[in-house]
């Protein structure tokens, strides 16, 4: 039986701060708690993953990386396959991986969310890289797959989903999240719209559009009337180097 | 002094660009007059898809860019770029796109040091994995912030001794400690890629992560193996190779690096 499914040693709790960021999550047959998690608790954080302790059979990966900061949060996979054909209990007998991705991202600055895939597929349906917010597309044996989802928090804080799964009310999938809070400058400055080298016209899934160091009120990102490069101001972080 | 020289250059060169393309005539006769040379300086990236855009990992020091250019040693140039929004990082000029490099390290805005020009592209410093990893950005004004940086950093490990400079004159040497015989700190060409206000380690207030890694250490602690600058409780590491890479200062010399900045080329030998 593999009812008791596969389970991670847990990570740092969801309830952290407001900026937030995981690469994956599964809960039913199969459990991964969010990893990696981070949030922005400590100031800025990120972690890489690159295994998990999962059977090769079921999910095998390149990278996981989250990353969070004040009024940022960003999380991409690459190289993701994820086939649950293994747990019979789940009853999925697809013919083609449920997920097979070449890379996944979600990000979100200052409020603003989007999210991009690319060689993604959902049992063998190819994705668009950059769905518009709340795509659902119809996958047979599959309860739901919604695509760039994005919901507004009770705190006002938004998260986005690259790709969220349901297979039936016994499995759930989240691959790429990425929840912040409104930045909480003077709201005066103009959001730039992404223009992303080459930009196939669609939407951005990529922070191109970058607006954070508006929110940091340009602090240490400009330089000084000189021309000379600012000194910085230490930004609240935790980095484990090498003592 | 001319301290933003570079920046008013790459200025000039989009005025030429502009005005080459405003008539045939002219074009044949700006060709002619600046050489051959000319055209591969003003060359626009080329098109890189939402979907390439997504596949290119992040320059981060959680990254390992193993396909980048290595760092040739060229002589720095004293300019140091921020980019506005994450940018695509090339392994030539217009050449073949292999990361992207986003707007923050660890919080800090990005600042790299830029060892190379070549019209609007510059070849920068990366963040990343493998050691002295480099990379080509298109730097036209939309894209960077630029700025000029006359601070070095020099360390020599053999002597225990870090020295800062302002256009080549010290401004002060200070005693330091290294990493062990078998976690050295690895010799190069690194850069401070962000100001830390450490949150959770309490060994420094304030620690200035580097663009290099350790050789030995492919993680540690829940890091990548970043090497850092920072300070010690105690004065035990004056004078000694007892770290895990790291450079560790006194107080007073960590007063005087923090206010370098980012960017700042940090030459270990």
């Amino acid at each position: 039986m593999l009812t008791a499914g596969v389970l991670l040693a847990p990570t740092a709790s969801a309830a952290g701060g407001e900026n937030s960021a995981f690469a994956i999550s599964a809960d039913g047959l199969l459990k991964i708690s969010q990893t990696p998690y981070v949030d922005d608790t400590n100031g800025a954080t990120e972690e890489s993953v690159v295994s998990l302790d999962v059977p090769q059979n079921l999910l095998s990966l390149g990278v996981l990386n989250a990353r969070a900061g004040d009024g940022y949060a960003k999380s991409s996979i690459a190289d993701l396959r994820v086939s649950l054909n293994a747990l019979p209990d789940l009853g999925l007998g697809l013919s083609q991986p449920l997920v097979a991705a070449e890379a996944i991202e979600a990000s979100c600055e200052d409020g603003v969310a989007s999210s991009s895939v690319a060689g993604a597929s959902v049992a063998g349906i190819a994705l668009d890289v950059a769905a518009p917010a709340n795509t659902e597309i119809a996958v047979p044996g599959l309860a739901s797959v919604t695509l760039n989802k994005q919901v507004t928090n009770d705190d006002g804080s938004t998260t986005v989903t690259a790709i969220a799964i349901k297979v039936n009310n016994l499995q759930s999938l989240d691959l790429a999240s990425a929840t912040c809070a409104k930045g909480d400058d003077d709201g005066g400055e103009p959001s730039t719209p992404p223009t992303t080298p080459g930009d196939d016209g669609g939407d951005d899934g990529d922070n191109g559009g970058d607006n954070g160091d508006d929110s940091n009120g340009g602090s240490g990102s400009q330089a000084d009337e000189d021309g000379m490069a600012p000194v910085p101001t230490p930004v609240e972080a935790h980095l484990d180097v090498t003592g | 002094m001319d301290r933003s020289g570079t920046s008013r250059a790459l200025g000039r060169k989009r005025s030429a660009r502009l005005l080459a393309v405003a008539g045939a005539a002219l074009l044949a006769f700006l060709v002619s007059a600046c050489g051959g040379g000319e055209e591969q300086n003003t060359v626009e990236p080329s098109a890189v898809s939402q979907e390439e855009l997504t596949r290119l990992p992040d320059a981060t020091t959680y990254g390992d860019l193993a396909d980048a250019p290595l760092d040739p040693g060229a002589a720095p140039t004293g300019q140091v770029l921020h980019p506005k929004k994450d940018l695509v990082v090339y392994k030539a000029v217009n050449g073949e796109p292999f990361a992207k490099l986003p707007t923050r390290q660890m919080g800090s805005p990005t600042w790299v040091p830029v060892i190379a020009t070549q019209g609007e592209w510059a070849q920068v410093l990366l963040p990343t994995r493998p050691n002295g990893a480099s990379g080509w950005i298109h730097a036209g004004d939309s894209d960077v912030e630029s700025a000029r940086n006359n601070f070095v950093v020099n360390v020599n490990r053999e002597a225990f001794e870090l020295e800062i400079t302002e256009d080549g004159k010290s401004l002060g040497k200070w005693t330091i400690g290294i990493g062990k015989e078998e976690h050295p700190t690895p010799m190069g060409r690194a850069y401070i890629i962000a100001s830390i206000a450490e949150t959770v380690n309490d060994y420094s207030p304030i620690v200035l992560p580097l663009s290099y890694h350790s050789d030995s250490h492919e993680t540690f602690g829940g890091g990548p193996g970043t090497v850092g600058i920072h300070t010690w409780p105690d004065d035990s590491f004056v004078g000694q190779a007892n770290s895990d890479g790291c450079i560790r200062v006194t107080q007073e010399a960590l007063d005087e690096l923090v206010k370098l900045p980012l960017g700042t080329i940090v030459n270990i030998v």
